[in-house]
């Protein structure tokens, strides 16, 4: 009876992975049997296609990337010879969920923010937990929330701490000087009565509100860079950011909820009511998907 | 009256765009977006997402630089960044899903994910998207974008044999029913 090669081996055949004695082998079974030549088609087939060409990307593309980079938008790709990012970003996606998850609130910041670089919004989602490591034991007294959020802030690093099956990234934040203030701060803000409010009070002038739309449950604050280093203060449905430095903030709000306001120094940038959006800045961008609203209108003195 | 057009130099290009110069930034996206823009589709397998990850890296880009080092192949490290950024996203993703490879390995008793024979090249590709994430994506670092193992298992931060393994179940089910 024929005993024909695994499909494995039949694989690496093909991407001629075998040593020559296994080789040899595969291949004298290969021009006996119609079957495993069959199969080697398709797997060649099967390759191809995974590998067809795509489309180009679409042609106003660069110009978008053009308006963000003149926007001095700062994105932190996540290079692997950071001490946190790229390879370690697996685990602190692990803790930082469990943590986001079980403790609704969640910081963000590497030991790379330290260096000065600012958060990109698309990446801190995984590094949740070690913003909080870096806030406390930055001991930055001005930028700890408030209240109920200053213990959940201890909560969340005590309970990500202890598990043993996903390293808190605090060791390799350790690797490095950690900042005496921390450069990203990720809250999220529980609604009361399916409403929020968020106010930035007396916030630096430069500091850019960036508001994106999601399909998601929970309305996600993230304050990066100079921004982080405000005080946050929080009650049910309400988040007052008070003070703090050049930055930017992300509101990640969910288009289910009913109603959500963002104020500065009592005037209104954004007011979402049930399916309605109505921005109110004066001089509102949109960047890709997102929405930025400076806090003051431009030719403002800053601070 | 001659036409005159400006070569730019490899480093040189990489040195003015890591100063901020968005004329020689907009000549790497000519001549780097593509390949950025199909590993990101290929993951993430959402061109609106590709588009995302697309923007991020070039936004990014001038930042990166400064990490960058002379004597690494500049597309294959900007690859690997895009790459990076575009597991990122899928993590995100996976979080909401809760995909396992457990609910997967069930689905492959099922004929919805076998490829025809002989092959429908669209077929192919839509049994490819529809293989968990987990194997897709080790599938696509090997078998379109030419990583091995090891590379593999440093970008998805399991071991080699992990890799191994997940791109023989990605293989086992795409044959499918076939045997």
């Amino acid at each position: 009876m024929l005993t024909h090669p695994h499909l494995d081996e039949l694989r690496a055949y093909a991407a001629e992975e075998l040593d020559a004695a296994v080789r040899r082998r595969t291949t004298e079974h290969v021009l006996a049997c119609t079957e495993c030549r069959d199969t080697l088609q398709w797997l060649a087939d099967v390759r191809a296609a995974a590998r067809a060409e795509l489309p180009a990307p679409p042609p106003d593309t660069w110009a978008r990337i053009a308006v963000r980079v003149a926007a001095d938008e700062v994105v932190l790709l996540p290079l692997p010879e950071d001490a946190i990012g790229g390879d370690a970003q697996a685990a602190g996606t692990g803790a930082g969920t469990r943590g986001y998850e079980d403790g609704a609130l969640r910081g963000d910041g590497t030991a790379g923010y330290g260096r000065g670089a600012q958060a990109p919004s698309s990446l801190l989602r995984g590094w949740r937990v070690a913003a909080v490591a870096v806030l406390i034991a930055g001991g930055a007294a001005a930028a700890a929330p408030d209240g109920w959020l200053r213990s959940m802030v201890t909560a969340v690093l005590g309970s990500s701490a202890g598990d043993g099956d996903a390293p808190l990234p605090v060791g390799a934040a350790g690797s490095e000087p950690v900042a005496a203030a921390p450069t990203a701060v990720a809250l999220l803000v529980e609604p009361a009565d399916g409403s929020v409010r968020i106010s930035l009070q007396r916030p630096h002038a430069a500091v850019r509100v960036h508001v994106r739309l999601v399909d998601d449950t929970d309305l996600h604050v993230e304050a990066l860079a100079g921004a982080a280093a405000a005080t946050f203060r929080t009650s049910p449905g309400r988040l007052d950011i008070v003070g703090g430095d050049s930055g930017v903030v992300l509101l990640t709000i969910p288009t289910s909820l009913g109603r959500a306001r963002v104020d500065v120094d009592g005037r209104t940038l954004l007011l979402k009511e049930r399916g309605e959006i109505r921005i109110l800045a004066p001089s509102a961008d949109t960047v890709g998907s997102e929405f930025v609203l400076p806090v003051r209108p431009s030719g403002t003195p800053p601070r | 009256m001659p036409r005159t057009a400006t070569l730019h130099v490899l480093p040189e290009l990489l040195e003015q765009a890591r100063n901020g110069s968005t004329d020689a930034l907009g000549e790497l996206y000519r001549r780097h977006a593509q390949v950025v823009h199909a590993v990101a589709w290929r993951l993430l397998e959402s061109r609106h997402d590709a588009e995302d990850v697309l923007q991020d890296v070039f936004v990014g880009l001038p930042r990166a630089l400064r990490s960058y080092r002379e004597q690494d192949r500049f597309e294959a490290w900007l690859k690997r960044l895009a790459v990076r950024m575009a597991l990122a996203r899928l993590r995100t993703r996976r979080r909401k899903r809760e995909d396992s490879l457990e609910v997967a390995a069930d689905a492959s008793v099922h004929a919805a994910h076998a490829v025809p024979h002989p092959v429908d090249r669209i077929a192919a590709q839509r049994a490819i998207a529809r293989l968990p994430e987990p194997l897709r994506s080790v599938f696509i670092l090997r078998e379109v974008e030419g990583y091995s193992h090891g590379e593999i298992a440093e970008l998805l931060s399991i071991t080699a044999g992990s890799s191994a393994t997940r791109l023989s179940r990605a293989w086992t089910m795409l044959r499918g029913e076939r045997d």
